[in-house]
């Protein structure tokens, strides 16, 4: 595009800039030939930029830095510094260890910089590293059956606590020890046919060798006349178990069945009668006749029976494990008791 | 349990007991939060992160606020000090460093990162890394041999 009166701003601005083609700076010199009263125009585009007062100034400014603490490095501290960094080439490495055993200024410059490392102190240790460890979700840190022992045990424990809580409260709760315990190993106290009804621990007869626990001595009622054994040695265990009045079944599953009245009028009884069954199906297998066998070794029905007095006392609770037994003196099953 | 590599590093920075436990238990909880998303051999790694981390938020909190006179003062008064031995002068001069060149030594010298494991855990490139543990190492070499540090 040519120069005209039109664009002619354009090209003044260039020629000042220093961006104007050679070509072009003679097209403008002819421009302004044929147009002089655009000199002085032309002109004062060459004229300066406002400039800054280059006279004032800020007369302090050395009290605005501030002293960096960044030494200028020399070449043998670097080459000290990535000798012990180990930073340096194989060639390098080789160079610095000449130094070192024949540069005595390398050399303590060496030990200097070793000097200037850090050591832990060990005997510094976090003061209390419980705090730090996770506090819920523990579950994955356990093996995965103990996951599903200690959801078990939970079930179980929620399960007995429903049971007992809901479970009509003038029913016996407990069922029997069987009749066929007639058979086992001497020790064993037979409760005669034709006994009453049972109200208190004075109705208890003398030959029955039971010692009764306050809180249990009422109601207990003994409906029936079918004979019942006792273990002296588990006296405690069975004091509120003897009088109950039904002969039990020990065989199949329906040594864990419960009292059918307490099933229909519990309906938590319903819910958790099928769980105890399951729960208790490993103690099925293990042999109650420890005397027969270890005496001095804890059976698994020592520790069944801790933990029902750690129950009772975490949770001031009454319960009492109550074991059912085969004709061979096994136990068949498990309930649990309580008032 | 890194519970107290982690604990000498923030100790060592902060000097305050209290403070490096805080910073100790927030890195704990925040790995126990997040562990699921972390490889296992990565949690040494994530608690310094973390800690180095919360630690500088913490320093850069808790800045004493102070004129520039101030400071003088106080630095001039340090150079009065009395000394019993090299480790004190080095913890004198390692606190001269900024928080992140003092981090990038102890993570080196405690801990024996490289600048690759150090780069990760404050966030600066390997070559930073590098830079600051030079400069730093000169620091201090120049420092323990200055006239009014000698023991």
């Amino acid at each position: 595009m040519a120069i005209n009166r039109h664009n002619y701003e354009i090209y003044f601005i260039d020629y000042h800039e220093g961006n104007l083609p050679p070509d072009r700076k003679e097209e403008l010199m002819a421009f302004l030939i044929a147009n002089p009263d655009l000199k002085k125009e032309f002109d004062e585009y060459s004229a300066e930029p406002l400039l800054a007062d280059q006279n004032i100034i800020f007369r302090n400014k050395k009290s605005l830095k501030k002293e960096e603490s960044t030494p200028e490095f020399n070449e043998n501290d670097q080459m000290v510094i990535a000798y012990q960094e180990g930073d340096l080439s194989a060639n390098d490495k080789l160079r610095a260890d000449s130094m070192l055993n024949e540069d005595d200024n390398f050399q303590q410059l060496h030990e200097l910089y070793l000097r200037t490392r850090s050591i832990a102190d060990y005997s510094i240790t976090y003061p209390d590293k419980a705090v730090l460890k996770k506090k819920s979700n523990v579950a994955f840190l356990l093996p995965q059956y103990l996951r599903y022992a200690a959801a078990a045990a939970i079930v179980i424990f929620i399960g007995i606590t429903a049971y007992f809580r809901f479970a009509p409260a003038d029913e016996p709760r407990i069922t029997s020890i069987p009749q066929r315990l007639e058979t086992r190993p001497s020790g064993h106290i037979d409760l005669q046919p034709d006994y009453p009804v049972l109200k208190s621990r004075n109705d208890v007869p003398s030959s029955v060798q039971m010692s009764w626990r306050e809180e249990r001595e009422p109601p207990v009622r003994l409906a029936s006349v079918h004979p019942l054994t006792v273990t002296p040695s588990t006296q405690d265990t069975y004091a509120a178990v003897i009088l109950i009045p039904r002969p039990f079944p020990v065989s199949g599953s329906d040594a864990f069945a419960m009292d059918e009245e307490i099933k229909k009028k519990s309906l938590m009884g319903k819910i958790f009668s099928g769980l105890f069954t399951k729960a208790s199906a490993p103690f099925s297998v293990e042999n109650s006749n420890r005397q027969t066998t270890d005496p001095g070794k804890l059976s698994i029905w020592d520790i069944a029976d801790l933990g029902m007095k750690s129950i009772n006392v975490l949770g001031d609770h009454d319960y009492t494990l109550v074991r059912k037994y085969n004709e061979d003196g096994n136990v068949k099953g498990v309930m649990l008791a309580g008032k | 349990m890194h519970a107290d590599g982690v604990f000498r590093f923030i100790l060592k920075n902060l000097r305050n007991e209290h403070d490096a436990q805080d910073i100790v238990q927030d890195s704990f909880e925040k790995l126990w939060l997040n562990h699921r998303k972390l490889d296992g051999g990565k949690a040494r790694s994530y608690l310094f992160t973390t800690a180095y981390h919360t630690m500088i938020d913490h320093i850069r909190k808790n800045k004493p606020t102070g004129s520039m006179e101030n400071q003088a003062e106080q630095e001039g008064s340090e150079m009065f000090r009395q000394y019993s031995d090299l480790r004190e002068i080095l913890d004198d001069a390692l606190d001269k460093l900024n928080e992140v060149q003092k981090s990038v030594i102890l993570l080196r010298d405690y801990e024996g990162y490289s600048y690759h494991e150090i780069s990760k855990i404050t966030g600066l490139n390997e070559s930073q890394v590098k830079v600051y543990i030079y400069r730093g190492r000169m620091f201090l070499k120049n420092y323990i041999v200055s006239p009014e540090h000698v023991i």
